[in-house]
This record gives C-alpha cells, sequence and structure tokens, in this order.
C-alpha cells in the first residue's frame, strides 16, 4: 500500500518500540503512554540484559530507556551462557546499557535511536547520557508534550551516526554553525562520509 | 574486510548518514504534526497524570510487602530477602521518580544502597532499612511530594543521616 493510502491514526503501527524501566509500574505507564500516542507495538523489559536479547530475537525502531537500568553484572551483554540469577542483578546505569549497545561487537543494532528519560537532580546526567550516545534526552518528571517533541526530533534527526575510537552516536553537534572569524577547528580528524546502506555490516 | 572498511583508521572519524527507518516506514507524505496531534497529546497527558493522582495509593501496596520484609527478624539472615526489598524499594523510587516525587524517590534510593552488601553486617543493614521504611511510610501516607513542607523538611533532614 503506497504510504498516502494510509490513515494518519495508523502510520506508527509499524513501529516496534522497546521500553526499558527498572521499575514495573514505571514501565507499564510508559507502555501506556506509547500505545496512547499511537504506537502498537510496544515492548516492556526491566533490565538492560532483557532489552539486548529482546533486540535480538526482533527488529527494534525505537528504545526508550531509563537513566537507571538493573542488568546482569556476571553476565556480559551478548554472550550465550546460561540464564543468571536474581543475585547476579545489580543497578547499572542506562547510559552504561546505551554504551554497550552503540560498542558492543555483539550489539543486534548500533544505529538503533535511544531516547533517555533522565533525574533532574542526577549528576550532570545530560551530559553523560549524550557522551553514552542517546539521540534524544528527557527530564523527569514525565510530560506529554515533551516526550512528543523529543520523539519528533529523532525521527527527522539530520545529524549523522559517528564512529571515532572514542565515540560510537549520533554527531553531538546539533546545530553545526560556521566557525567565528579567527576560531580554528577542534575536531582535527578527518572524517569519511557512509552511505547508508552499508549501515548492517558495521 | 567489510569490518575493516567500517573500522575509523588512525585520526579517522566515520559519518553515516541519519537512520531513516522510522521516518520510512511513517511515510514520507505527512507532517509529524498531524500524527502527534495536540488532542493526542492531551490524551497521553491525562494518563500520566491520572497515575500520578493514584501513585501514593500504589506505592502503599509495595510499601505493606516491604513492611512484612523488615519486621522479618530471619530477613537478616537470608541474602534473597534483600535482593526483595531492593527491588520492591527499587520499583517505589523509579515510580516516583516518573513524577519528580523526590523525597520519595530519596527514600527508597537509600533503601536500595543498604541492600548492598557491605561493611555492615546483615543485621545492621536491615536495622537501618527498617528506620527508613518508616520514613517513607510517613512519606507515603501523608502523600509527601518533596522536602519543601514542614514534615517533608524533617524527613529530608532525618534522611541525610542515612
Amino acid at each position: 500500500m503506497p504510504p498516502g493510502d494510509k490513515k494518519p491514526l495508523n502510520r506508527l503501527e509499524q513501529i516496534q518500540v522497546l521500553v526499558l524501566d527498572g521499575s514495573a509500574h514505571a514501565a507499564d505507564l510508559l507502555r501506556e503512554v506509547f500505545v496512547k500516542l499511537g504506537f502498537s507495538n510496544v515492548q516492556v523489559v526491566n533490565d538492560g540484559y532483557e532489552g539486548i536479547q529482546s533486540m535480538k530475537k526482533k527488529t527494534v525502531h525505537l528504545v526508550f530507556t531509563d537513566w537507571e537500568l538493573r542488568v546482569r553484572k556476571k553476565r556480559p551483554l551478548g554472550d550465550d551462557e546460561a540464564a543468571p540469577t536474581a543475585k547476579d542483578i545489580l543497578p547499572l546505569s542506562g547510559t552504561e546499557f546505551v554504551k554497550r549497545l552503540r560498542q558492543s561487537p555483539h550489539s543486534p543494532n548500533p544505529f538503533v535511536p535511544v531516547v533517555m528519560v533522565v533525574n533532574q537532580d542526577a549528576d550532570a546526567p545530560s551530559a553523560k547520557a549524550r557522551d553514552a550516545g542517546v539521540n534524544e534526552i528527557i527530564t523527569k518528571p514525565l510530560q506529554a508534550d515533551e516526550l512528543c517533541r523529543r520523539i519528533m526530533s529523532l525521527i527527522d534527526d539530520t545529524r549523522h551516526f559517528i564512529t571515532a575510537e572514542s565515540y560510537k552516536g549520533p554527531c553531538r553537534r546539533r546545530d553545526p554553525k560556521p566557525l567565528p572569524a579567527g576560531g580554528t577547528e577542534r575536531r582535527k580528524r578527518q572524517v569519511r562520509l557512509v552511505r547508508r546502506k552499508e549501515f548492517k555490516s558495521i | 574486510m567489510v569490518q575493516a572498511k567500517n573500522q575509523p583508521q588512525d585520526d579517522e572519524v566515520i559519518a553515516y548518514e541519519p537512520d531513516r527507518t522510522i521516518r520510512e516506514l511513517i511515510g514520507t507524505d505527512i507532517e509529524l504534526t498531524q500524527i502527534f496531534t495536540p488532542e493526542k497529546i492531551a490524551a497521553c497527558q491525562k494518563t500520566i497524570d491520572s497515575a500520578r493522582d493514584t501513585f501514593f495509593d500504589v506505592a502503599g501496596m509495595d510499601l505493606a510487602k516491604l513492611e512484612a520484609f523488615v519486621q522479618n527478624p530471619a530477613a537478616a539472615a537470608n541474602t534473597a530477602a534483600f535482593d526483595d526489598i531492593a527491588a520492591l524499594a527499587g520499583n517505589i523510587k523509579g515510580h516516583a521518580e516518573l513524577f519528580g516525587y523526590s523525597l520519595v524517590a530519596a527514600i527508597g534510593t537509600h533503601i536500595v544502597d543498604h541492600c548492598e552488601p557491605g561493611a555492615r553486617t546483615p543485621e545492621v543493614r536491615l536495622r537501618l532499612i527498617a528506620d527508613l521504611v518508616k520514613m517513607l511510610h510517613i512519606a507515603i501516607k501523608q502523600k509527601i511530594s518533596d522536602a519543601r513542607g514542614a514534615l517533608g523538611r524533617e524527613l529530608g533532614a532525618s534522611l541525610r543521616k542515612y
């Protein structure tokens, strides 16, 4: 069916959303909110390990993760050992999860767009989230208009995905401006552009 | 070969074209404001507000389970009990944070921290957790969202001792 034949309300049906939140109540609410927006394929998991496993089994187009998560400490994400026990779980920041998603050679999709919801009173959460490679950041308390603004921004994001020695993720220069007169470019490295069809094999 | 081609060489940054998968699935013929309409955003906000209104009732159910754990002296000898306490407190904490209920979230954080094995004995940790659960009880039953009111300030000051 050509895109023009779709009703606006059904446009989000094909988008697979993965929500990660350590609190079951918060995760349930987030699922409800996404469904209200029209995303009918919303999967909820409570920790990063489950998130990675879920992405290996099923295509995910959008990841929505909390700043804090629980992941299995004795199990590196991506290997195939026996399932860990409850004792193997400890809290780990959502930024660590995103870093592993972006940088691990076992990552099911390093390019997937990620929205992270952070605590206002945490220690520099936005900078840490950005450096981990998230696309968009939402500050708690959760507000529907802010959530939608970030999702819309992410969908039409024109920033390139950067792979460098110390960083993988969307370009952190959100609004590239020409250098002022006499200014010097801090980025000394040579930039090589890669086309979209070459994505899969990274 | 492909791997090598896609790995950054010395002093090189690889810039991939932005991922447009979501836009392609939605279709390029529509403005996003036609999908994320003000009505839809308002309905979402209503869902969030409704959950915020029932937060203290929902948290009260987890609180009752927490109280049952800390009133059981045998829990101190049981490592799994600390995992369960941490899970319940973490659940309350994460839920509270979503709505900006900072005091409840802070007490929840302290409880989770004391569940981690450390220098203190399990008996001492359980006693500290029991004190924190009492504070959580007051915060939840009195529906105190932050440390700005008189009782909130008092609880916030007490929390700093832990």
